[in-house]
């Protein structure tokens, strides 16, 4: 069971999840606890011989019920592969698969905020390789989202709504764009490739979206993580969240998805240090016009 | 599309539910955790388009306090 503490200083919550230090971790192929359960084979987290998508309670949890939630999303049975290789079909169905878990989580009384998401590569920490992601449903509203909330509130209205406006006058940090989504390398990125995949029309949430958004939210985001893995020729890092209104009834929204990759070059990462850690400004080596037109170019290639 | 072996994991035959053009079923693990099966749903008809999922705008209620 998780414990919740304020820290005063950063005015935030930190939660200890004690639990988590014996979870599995990088385990051989073999002995993946998310791949089905073969006949005569190990029990995994799954015991089903074969199966589509499947979302669990996860076994160690950074919070539970009566404060939230934590779910594993199992994108599929196959244990290689990632989210950048699933069909269009399925990933349209994940798609699906998110919006149904933000509705049920978000209608608990329990859940302030929805976090979907991705860690992919052993840089951002993964400790499975089989292809998912995660869902935490917290207690309260998280710092993230209530910054969100403030922007709107400086801007006068909805946030993204207004950066989705500015990235598409200015044009050159956009990398991606289709009938529902635009993705572009934001103004002032934090990390060096790093994208937003925003959706065009105002949607607070997966709830509001037509499915043809999800089919566009779909293929936006594929398009970016095999333009990411194109990049440097190999497998891309990345955090990938995607961000929704408050399930608490205290504010709007608007769905977009954030990717944090940690790479600055094929072989160099970017860690938080001293400015970034200590006084909360990140000092980028990177122009975000600059990594736009590599990331466009590393997107168009890979049609 | 992946053919399920589903295992009665708590002793009761289960019900696909649909929600848009995905189904699924819900599950009790050994100890107590919840898993969830989904597949989508073909023409040929796995589940019913019955509890009212329907695209932009009719979800909010139910996914959101207000």
């Amino acid at each position: 069971m998780s414990e919740l503490r304020f820290q005063e200083l950063r005015g935030e919550q930190v939660a200890y999840a004690i639990d988590r230090q014996e979870r599995t971790f990088l385990p051989p192929a073999e002995h993946c606890p998310l791949c089905p359960t073969r006949p005569g084979g190990e029990p995994t987290e799954i015991p089903f011989a074969t199966f589509e998508i499947a979302v669990f309670d996860n076994r160690f949890p950074a919070f539970a019920a009566p404060h939230g939630a934590a779910e594993v999303v199992v994108y599929t049975d196959s244990h290689t592969g990632s989210f950048g290789t699933l069909s269009a079909e399925r990933a349209s169905a994940l798609m699906w698969v998110w919006r149904h878990r933000y509705a049920e989580l978000g209608a608990r009384e329990d859940v302030a905020y929805v976090l979907i998401f991705e860690n992919r590569g052993v840089e951002v920490g993964v400790t499975l390789h089989h292809p998912h992601g995660q869902i935490y449903a917290y207690p309260f509203l998280p710092p993230v989202p209530a910054l969100e909330m403030a922007a709107d509130a400086r801007l006068g209205g909805c946030a993204p709504c207004e950066l989705l406006r500015r990235e598409l006058e200015d044009g050159r940090r956009v990398v991606y764009e289709n009938a529902g989504v635009v993705v572009y390398v934001p103004y002032a990125a934090r990390w060096a490739y790093e994208a937003h995949v925003v959706v065009r029309a105002h949607r607070p949430s997966l709830l509001e979206c037509e499915p043809g958004e999800l089919d566009a939210l779909a293929d936006g985001l594929q398009r970016l993580v095999r333009g990411y893995d194109a990049l440097f020729e190999r497998p891309f890092p990345y955090v990938m969240a995607v961000h929704q209104a408050p399930t608490d009834g205290r504010a709007d929204g608007h769905l977009h998805v954030e990717l944090y990759p940690p790479l600055r070059t094929a072989a160099k990462l970017k860690y938080l240090a001293g400015s970034e850690q200590g006084a909360g400004t990140f000092i980028s080596d990177t122009l975000p016009e600059d990594s736009a037109a590599t990331l466009r170019r590393a997107i168009a290639d890979v049609r | 599309m992946a053919e399920h072996t589903p295992q009665k994991l708590d002793g009761k035959d289960k019900r696909s539910e649909s929600f848009g053009p995905i189904a699924f079923t819900r599950h009790v693990k050994d100890d107590g955790r919840a898993l969830l099966l989904y597949t989508r749903r073909h023409e040929n008809g796995e589940g019913d388009d019955t509890d009212g999922d329907k695209g932009a705008g009719e979800g909010a209620a139910a996914g959101r306090r207000s």
